[in-house]
């Protein structure tokens, strides 16, 4: 096992580096108390414990979270006490009084609010009975529900966690908080047809919800439905062109050899483009959209230059054509004096992309990379 | 400023019990971690490790102050794993599968991709299969981000048999990853 091959410095950096992103698992949270109370003190002579006493310094810690939620904690166990005990002095042998005080007792938002606060504070056992009993006040309460079914969640309890968000959404219906987590919820126990359900209504309500698109998109990959991936990822890059999820997402839709969408080195940033509308192949508004993102970088950049170079296998000409008109369209934006910051090729032959190994041949296909002024004429990777 | 673990033994030495609770604070979670990689469950990662704590505090006064406090505790923490396996095999139970690390989940908001976790679960049961020590150095060196001095007080090591070790423990988690070898790793 000590013979293995010598790796190439950029594996061992990303190896380092998913090595250090690994998870930990947390322990319990009742762990310091359980080993504090399973261990027996020191024994030492009395004149001794006297010294250390007095030599012992003391200090206070100030830790902005869990100091909120005992903040929360305190101010909703005031509150509690407040009107309880308000109430407790002018009851007595009242029957209406009595009748109050005993609402007031169930009224679940100080229990609510205590455990919300506990559990972004990271006291998530601490947050759990607080949150349910809230929910158990009052079931209907989508917002309780959502708490509560976060608590189970991180809590490690997912088959709770998933009856409360079922318990949100059967009374209400277009909770996307809900129904996104219940989504997520299925997806993690790899029920993926169910959770598929879960995505969809919620993308019925918010169309553009970039985490149910993106895990759209994963479901049909790991289901190796591969022509609905491809509309689930094209979906996403509809709404989101930024972020690691959007440059992922355009990855797999060209591993699957689906050239709608490429990822374009303009200068220092990487910009995601529709190439199907930049070869003129959707409507109008889709053309004139993506050529808006192209003159805005340029509008941004000042010292940008853009060269622009069209395939178009044994037809150079067609190629020229739609070069010159990209170009026109992009110079209406940004106007006559910038015409230099525009450059143009085109080639009568297919483009040859290599993508994860796999090498491409685009018949008809876009390349756009851009420079600085000042590096122009320079070796610039593409 | 965070009290220095050998400060803080001083003052258990000395009669403050309760400054104990710092150290196990401070180092609960990674002797849990490795006792949930020897037990591969977490009920008995927990006994495990409030066992290793009282063990460790019952030794505190042999401890050598001139040495590094987690060095310490890691040692002996991994000896007392060791033994809990050797009595579960002798019990034949066997050894579970490494699929809890689904488990892992960030309690940060909102959750993670179901795409993060696979990496993750990878990379866990690539390092499962790695031999014992192999596995352990490159969790302190990368995740505990221990010094290889450090590394070289838990595994009696020279520093630069440290850093060797940790070379070709790499290339043989890459290979794992790849798909190279299949053979379980042997604690």
């Amino acid at each position: 096992m000590e013979n293995s091959r010598p790796m190439e410095k950029p594996d061992t950096e990303k190896l380092i580096h998913r090595l250090h992103q690994l998870p930990e698992l947390e322990p319990p949270p009742n762990l310091v108390s359980e080993v504090m109370a399973r261990i027996r003190p020191v024994k030492m002579p009395l004149w001794q414990q006297f010294f250390v006493y007095l030599s012992k310094p003391s200090h206070i810690t100030l830790q902005p979270l869990p100091l909120a939620g005992a903040a929360m904690l305190a101010a909703a166990v005031f509150w509690l006490g407040m009107m309880t005990g308000t109430n407790r002095v002018q009851s007595v042998d009242q029957p209406e009084q009595v009748a109050a005080e005993e609402r007031i007792l169930q009224d679940p938002t100080p229990f609510f609010t205590a455990g919300r606060g506990l559990m972004t504070a990271g006291f998530v056992a601490e947050a759990l009975p607080l949150l349910q009993r809230a929910a158990l006040s009052s079931p209907d309460n989508p917002e309780y529900a959502y708490w509560e079914g976060l608590c189970f969640w991180a809590n490690g309890m997912p088959a709770k966690e998933r009856s409360s968000y079922m318990r949100g959404v059967g009374s209400s219906p277009e909770a996307v908080p809900l129904l996104l987590n219940l989504g997520h919820n299925l997806l993690e126990k790899k029920e993926f047809n169910a959770a598929l359900i879960q995505y969809n209504r919620t993308l019925e309500i918010s169309p553009d919800e970039q985490t149910a698109l993106y895990n759209k998109g994963l479901i049909y990959h790991l289901l190796q439905d591969f022509p609905n991936e491809i509309i689930a990822w094209k979906k996403y890059l509809q709404y989101h062109r930024s972020g690691k999820n959007s440059f992922r997402a355009v990855d797999r839709l060209n591993r699957l050899d689906d050239f709608t969408y490429r990822t374009y080195q303009l200068g220092n940033r990487k910009t995601i483009l529709s190439q199907s509308a930049l070869l003129g192949k959707l409507t109008t508004d889709e053309i004139y959209h993506e050529v808006e993102i192209l003159a805005q970088r340029l509008r941004n950049d000042p010292e940008l230059h853009v060269n622009i170079i069209f395939f178009q296998d044994n037809n150079a000409l067609a190629a020229r054509q739609k070069a010159i008109a990209l170009k026109n369209n992009i110079i209406a934006l940004l106007g006559e004096k910038e015409d230099s910051r525009v450059k143009l090729s085109w080639f009568g032959e297919k483009e040859t992309v290599q993508t994860a190994g796999n090498i491409y041949q685009l018949p008809e296909s876009l390349l756009l990379f851009g420079q600085h002024s000042s590096t122009q004429g320079k070796e610039t990777k593409i | 400023m965070d009290i220095s673990d050998n400060h803080i033994v001083t003052q258990v030495k000395q009669g403050e019990t309760e400054a104990y609770s710092m150290l196990v604070q401070r180092y609960q979670k990674p002797v849990f971690n490795l006792m949930f990689r020897f037990s591969q469950s977490k009920i008995d990662a927990a006994e495990l490790t409030q066992d290793i704590f009282c063990k460790a505090f019952e030794k505190l006064s042999k401890f050598d102050n001139n040495r590094n406090f987690f060095p310490w505790l890691y040692t002996l923490a991994t000896n007392h794993g060791k033994d809990w396996v050797r009595e579960q095999a002798r019990k034949r139970n066997g050894l579970r599968l490494y699929t809890d690390s689904m488990d892992m989940e960030d309690s940060s908001l909102p959750k993670k991709t179901l795409e993060k976790q696979q990496e993750i679960d990878e990379m866990f049961i690539a390092l499962a299969k790695l031999p014992h020590e192999k596995r352990e150095m490159l969790l302190l060196r990368y995740q505990q981000e221990l010094s290889l001095g450090e590394l070289g007080e838990i595994f009696t090591l020279s520093t630069s048999a440290v850093k060797m070790r940790i070379h070709r423990s790499l290339a043989l988690l890459q290979d794992q990853l790849n798909g190279k070898f299949e053979t379980n790793g042997k604690t």
